[in-house]
This record gives structure tokens, sequence and C-alpha cells, in this order.
């Protein structure tokens, strides 16, 4: 069994799966309804991991675990056997990988990475007033794109270098010692040419198809680090600057409404500005508030409308919007569901609504 | 010449051809220079600027080649090098089209050209010399036909007519007829500067296997010492064979193709060049750029589809001049798959004339198949629709042809190198360490070599603070300690 079969098999843990909704969540497909069952079922880790797979490859891989009896058919799914569920604590127990617990980095972690590994390369070079090196990115635009970040700092290349490598100690010192290690064996810079996969798992004696999954959350726990620290100014601006690049993790489309949203337009006004239909903005709301954990969506649900999901849910928790609509006409599926999901987030951090 | 030779680009002495193409140009004559791969094309271009006032221009027709020289100049000491191309934002293009006097050399892709704009621009320069990168893509016998090459011509004409500079490392006779007469390098002063394709170091041998190509390669692998790169048509059998050889033969071995993401990729060239890896399983998509004179070896696991493509791929062994391998391994069906690919890019008529005669309504970015593409641009630039399926039939009849030869190469009972130099109209002149048809021995000699036992390099340098103490130098002494700073 690969690891990453264990991996994927470790989410049936607590929750019932179907392949049919697996794959949207492998492939990143952004839906509010995927989103929304990405946030519940906790499966942010699984999110947009696999972008190429098939839905035959996924539906053989349960069929595999089904005759294996780790898992079996119910009603709304697959569920965990108890052999599978011996499989999956056993891995789980073994594996402390970081869980990834939002989406926000999770369009552009891996150009975060991208970015980051030039820049550290840059200063590297730098400390040793070196400038005929080979740079380890060649594309272009992020070559444009770092020279304009490094023109925009106070201080030469030079001058920062000491800051950036205090800051790396600082950031490689609050990850554990593995994950360290294995982010420090990628980096290139004076005298040194970073390893490639193959020879990081090798060294590290993991499997090879390990790499993208702990990549995956250990630079999305890097990224954590670097937005919620004050000892890292570089590393902050730098990363305040790629999420302007990159939307802050959201698509284009509701970036843009979301600069109006935010600037007091109405949703119809910004409907009417981007020439698109209104339920596509209340759409790019969700998205927003499902991808990012800090986006403040309270004040777009009315508050009457709000006080009364609230009464509702809490009598009658699994009641669907239809019934919903029925006892209140005036509510919206973008208000029922921001209701829900703020109630979700809070139930997990132990605040009563 | 030496001077600048030394001064500019490090080095001591030219290497063969490389002399009389900067001399040309210095003169101002129109040249086609035929050099090997790996004998040092560009220093042809780069070093007469440093003689001629004005700008040198360069169309390339790969964008990762473009950046590669770039980067490379560079890499020397030289930044006043710029591009024009589809990846740059209208931003940084304002800027190099207003600064196009302060450069001395200028990197396009062939549709710039096509801009008026651009060739506005570029008018009011003085260009001291234009240089057409891989000019077989001019011909439509060339191996990389590009549609865009085609109008070339025309638009150095309306440049003044600089004098011109097409290089190429692969070209028939046909080929370079063609490029002489499409960029009317008869039209002054010409050179033709041609140098044998033939590499006498590297030995050419086809390993005929019977269901056990993994093994034989495996064979060889363990009895043939040095780095080396083995080509394989698909990515997967790559990642593949990699994880295989790296564990049959205990060396350092690395899987590289489009999959591979950019960082990583400059890793493994690094890291080759460097000799930290010892085997590359690549798809074609590993060489252009990479710059190493002592690869020993270069296998085929999979046919490939032209004599061109195979002496390009193979032509990056042995660069310092000692002996090497070219070994092709085939078994019987390897060929199916190009038959495969050959009928699935057949063009038929109602696509055809769907493409030609409906063009203004189609997007060539949306294009896939390089033959829509070249209807498209046939079709745009008023090329006539009988000439353009012309054009599409001696595509399909060069393609069949490709294969049919690399076919011959393999069932050729007599020599190799001659059967391959044919096709180029080139006589061999080695002898002593030709192929596997004039020395068997040197075939048997692999055969009954001892297995090698290289240890795989070690490297310890993967502690994270071990790390970072590599990468900056120490700044205790030189810097002011920032944990301290603000604390009394």
């Amino acid at each position: 069994m690969s690891y990453s079969e264990k991996y994927i098999l470790s989410f049936f843990n607590e929750n019932v799966l179907k392949s049919n909704q697996l794959i949207h969540i492998f492939q990143g497909k952004r839906t509010p309804s995927i989103l929304y069952r990405v946030e519940i079922q906790q499966l942010h880790p699984l999110f947009n991991l696999y972008p190429l797979v098939k839905k035959d490859a996924l539906d053989g891989l349960f069929l595999k675990f089904e005759r294996k009896n780790w898992i079996e058919q119910h009603e709304k799914g697959y569920r965990l056997m108890s052999e599978g569920t011996q499989i999956t604590h056993a891995f789980c127990n073994q594996e402390k990988i970081y869980h990834v617990s939002h989406l926000r980095w999770n369009s552009y972690w891996h150009h975060f990475f991208e970015y980051w590994q030039f820049l550290t390369q840059i200063f590297s070079e730098a400390s040793f007033a070196n400038i005929r090196y080979r740079p380890v990115v060649t594309n272009h635009f992020i070559q444009e794109w770092v020279k304009r970040w490094l023109h925009l700092q106070q201080g030469t290349v030079h001058e920062n270098s000491p800051q950036w490598q205090e800051e790396l100690r600082h950031i490689l010192s609050h990850l554990e010692e593995t994950e360290a290690n294995f982010i420090s064996m990628h980096l290139s810079g004076h005298e040194r040419i970073g390893w490639i996969r193959t020879q990081i798992m090798h060294e590290l004696n993991e499997p090879l198809d390990k790499y993208a999954i702990y990549l995956n959350a250990t630079v999305q726990k890097m990224m954590n680090i670097i937005n919620y620290s004050t000892a890292l100014p570089l590393h902050k601006n730098f990363l305040d600057n790629l999420k302007l690049l990159y939307y802050n993790g959201l698509s284009k489309s509701t970036w843009e409404s979301l600069k109006y949203l935010q600037h007091n337009q109405s949703f119809f006004e910004v409907a009417k500005i981007r020439r698109i239909k209104v339920g596509t903005i209340y759409e790019h709301l969700l998205e927003a508030a499902l991808i990012d954990p800090e986006f403040e969506f309270d004040c777009y649900i009315r508050p009457e409308v709000k006080y009364k999901i609230i009464q509702i849910l809490q009598e009658r928790p699994l009641l669907g919007f239809k019934s919903l609509k029925m006892e209140v006409p005036e509510v919206l599926f973008m208000e029922y569901r921001l209701v829900q999901l703020e109630q979700l987030r809070n139930k997990r951090k132990g605040i009563n609504s | 010449m030496r001077n600048i030779l030394k001064k500019y680009f490090g080095f001591e002495k030219f290497r063969p051809g490389q002399e009389e193409a900067v001399t040309a140009a210095v003169e101002r004559k129109n040249s086609l220079v035929m050099l090997p791969t790996g004998t040092g094309k560009s220093l042809c271009y780069q070093l007469p600027s440093y003689f001629l006032e004005g700008l040198t221009i360069v169309i390339s027709p790969l964008l990762s080649l473009m950046y590669d020289q770039i980067e490379s100049i560079k890499m020397r000491g030289e930044h006043h090098v710029a591009t024009l191309n589809s990846l740059i934002s209208n931003e940084e293009r304002r800027y190099v089209l207003q600064h196009l006097h302060t450069f001395r050399y200028l990197f396009l892709s062939p549709e710039m050209l096509v801009q008026p704009h651009i060739i506005n621009q570029l008018k009011q320069q003085k260009i001291n010399l234009f240089v057409v990168d891989e000019a077989h893509c001019i011909s439509q016998w060339g191996v990389d036909f590009r549609p865009e090459y085609l109008l070339l011509g025309d638009r150095i004409k309306e440049l003044k007519s600089p004098p011109i500079m097409a290089l190429t490392a692969t070209a028939t006779k046909r080929v370079r007829e063609e490029i002489i007469e499409q960029l009317h390098l008869r039209s002054r002063s010409f050179k033709e500067i041609i140098y044998p394709i033939d590499r006498p170091e590297i030995f050419y041998h086809v390993e005929k296997c019977a269901q056990d190509k993994q093994q034989r390669l495996i064979h060889y692998l363990q009895r043939i010492e040095g780095q080396g790169i083995i080509y394989f048509r698909n990515k997967e059998t790559c990642d593949f064979l990699a994880l295989i050889l790296e564990k049959a033969l205990g060396k350092s071995v690395a899987s590289y193709h489009g999959d591979i993401d950019g960082v990583e990729r400059i890793k493994i060239q690094q890291q080759f060049l460097h000799g930290d890896i010892d085997i590359i399983c690549s798809t074609s998509a590993f060489g252009m750029g990479v710059d190493k004179e002592n690869i020993r070896f270069v296998f085929h696991y999979h046919l490939p589809e032209s004599p061109e493509m195979y002496l390009q791929e193979i032509g990056r062994a042995c660069r310092d001049h000692l002996p090497g391998y070219a070994i092709l391994f085939y078994e019987s069906g390897d060929e199916s798959v190009h038959h495969y690919f050959q009928n699935q890019a057949k063009m038929d008529e109602t696509t055809f004339l769907n493409i030609y005669q409906n063009f203004q309504h189609l997007n060539m970015r949306d294009m896939k198949q390089p033959l829509e593409r070249l209807i498209y641009f046939h079709a745009k630039n008023n090329f006539s629709m009988a000439h353009t399926w012309e054009v599409i039939q001696n595509h399909r009849i060069k393609k069949e042809n490709q294969l049919q030869f690399m076919l011959n190469y393999v069932q050729e009972q007599g020599c190799k190198r001659q059967c391959l130099l044919n096709y180029f109209d080139e006589n061999k002149k080695v002898s002593d360490r030709c192929c596997s048809h004039c020395q068997p021995e040197i075939v048997q000699g692999i055969a009954n070599a001892p297995l090698q036992k290289i240890p795989k390099s070690v490297r310890n340098d993967y502690q994270w603070e071990k790390v970072l103490d590599k990468l900056f130098k120490n700044i205790s002494n030189t810097y002011p300690n920032y944990d301290t700073i603000g604390k009394n």
C-alpha cells in the first residue's frame, strides 16, 4: 500500500466520502458547494492535491479499498471498516504531517515556494557579493516581479541579505526539525545547488509519493508562520505583495467583486458595474468566506435574517435551505450558508453564537 | 580579435569555424554558418558586436533557448541585452523600444517582426548584424519548420538589409539551399561556413533487443563509465526508468521532462554540470542550454523520429573530444508509436479548408497541432491555398521519410556512421573508432568489461542550520546582531 493511498484512506477516519465529490476536491474545483464540503469535512489538505487525477482512477482506488475490506458502501458514500480504521490509526500515529486547515494559500503556495527559493538564492549570492550566477528561476515574469519587489525595499539587496538570513532562521526554527531540514534541502545559493525531490526523499528515507503531500503541508505552514509573525518584516512584505499578485488566493473575478463590495457598493451595484448576475456576486462572497478564514463576512448578512436563521438552526440544525426558505422567505442561500459557516467555525473555536 | 575573445569571453583561442564566422560578420558579409552542436555558435554573433557600432538582432525560435542565451550573456557580465517576445509586459516592451539604442543585443521571437510598430522602431536603429538562430526552421524540409520564419527575408529588407548570419547545427544540403534563398543571402557578399556534422569521438551502435530492453540498457550502463543522458519518448517511462536505474546501478539518476517544475529543472541541470547526477533520463526537453563537455554517452531508449533530431541529441556527448558512445536501443515495433502519431496528425481536406477559409474567425493560440497553425499562418499571410496544401503534403512525406531513414539506420548492415552521414551528404573521416559494424570488438569489449563500482556521491548538507551557514556569509563580524538591536 503506497503512502498516498494510506494518506487518502486516513481522511475516511471521521468522514463518509463519495468519489464523485472527492474527485472535485482533488481537482480543486472552486464551487461554493465543493468548498463547503471541504470545510465541513476538514478536507483542506486534499483540495487541489492531484489536479490531474481522473474519476476512473479514483473509482479504482475506492474499489481497491473496498475489496481489501478497508471501506464499505454506506447510504451517503463510503466509510471506514474496522480493518481500515486500524490502518489509518497506525498511519496517523506514525505520521506527523501538518494538517492544513484553510484554503487561503492553496492556489499559490507552490508559487510562493518558487519565488522564495529564488529570493533566498539572490540574498545568498548577495551576501558573498556575487552577481554572476545562474538563477534557479528562469521564468521571465517571476524574475521581473522579484526585481521590482527588491527595488521597492529600503536598502540594497546586499544590505537586506542579513535580515533575510535572520528571518529564514526564525521561520525554520519554528518548524519541526524534519520539516526544516526538508525545506532547507531545496535551497540553492552561493556555491550550493539545492537537492531535487528524489534525493530529498531518499535522504529522509521516505517514499517518493509523500513528497507532494509533505511539501504542500510544510510550505503552507511556513506561510502561516510568516503571515502571523511580527518578527519577519521582509518576508511579511514579500508575502503581502504576493497576495496581491495572486488575488489573495481567490479567483480574479471574485477579487474584483470584493474590491467593490469592500467600498460599500451593494450587491446590485457591483453586479451592474461588472455586468454579471447578482447571484454570481453572492457566489463570489461565499468563495471568499470559504477560502479566507479571516475574511469578515458578517456585515454582508442582514442582521434580522441572521437572527431568524440562527433561531431556527438552533432548534433544527439539519434543516435544509428549501425548508428554511418556507419559514423565512426573504433568506438568501448565501446568507444561510454564511451563517452555517460562522456557526461551524465558532463551534470549532469553542465560541457560542 | 583574440584580445576581445579573451577579454569578454575568457577564451584563449577560437573553436573551429568561429573565427571565420566572426570575420565574415565584421567584414559585413552575409553568412550561413553550420557548426556541429556544442561548438559555440552563439559566440559567432556575440563577438562581432564589440567591433561594430549598433545593435545585433537575434531571432530565436524558442523562448527557453532565448532566455538561456540571455542568461549566459549576463553571466559573462554583459548587461546591454534585451528581448521582445510574447512573455514580456506592455510596460517592458515600451521600455525596450524606447531604449533600443542602449542595447548591444536584442533577442526577438519571430512573431515580433510581424508587428509594424516594432519594425518601425527597429528601422530607426543602426543594425550591425541580423542573426537567424536555428535557421533550419525556415525550411519546410527542416525538422522544425516554423511558418513565421517565412517572412524573415522580407522583414530584413525593410530594415535596410543589414548583414545576415544564419546559424544552424543540422541542415541537409537541400535545407541549406532553402535558407540561402529565403533570406536572400546571395544578395550581397556571402560566405558559407560549413563544418562537418560528424563527431568522430562518438562511437555508434544499435542494440537490437528482444523484450529485454531494460536489461540491455542496465547491462551497458553498468559497464560504461562517466555521465550520460538517456532519451525517452515519454515522461512516464522517464520517471519509471530513472527509479529502476538508480536502484539497479547505485548511481545518481534524475528524470527530466516538461512536468518537472522550473526550479527543479535548473537544479538537475546544475547538479549534472557539477557531477552530482550521473545519468539524466529525459525527453527531448533536456539539452538546450546545457553546455557540458564531458558527457560520455547519449542513449536512446526509443526510436528518434528523425536523423536531425538524433544527430542533435547525440551531439551533446563528447564535447571535450574524448571518446564516448551513442547507442540506440531498438525493439521490433518501436516505430508503431510514430506511425500512430503521424496518422493522428494527418490533415484531411475538410479540416484544411475549414481553417484556411475561416482563419479570420480563429485564433492561432487555440491551435494545438503544428499543421493547423501552419495553415492559419499561410492563409493569414496570403499564401495560396494550393501552395499551402502542397506544403502540408510535403510535410507529411518528410515526416514519413525521416522515420523510414531511422529504420534504415537501425537495419543498416554496413557502417552506421556513414549511413547517418549519407543523409547529410557527408563522408566519414574516422576509421579506428567508428561504429559497431566497423569495430565490433568495441561492443564486445563493453560486454566483457567488469561491472563498475562507483560510489554514489554523498551529500551531507541537509541539516537546516548547516545549510543556512553555507548559504550566507557569516554576518556576525560584519553586521549588527539583530537580536540585540533595541535592547539595553
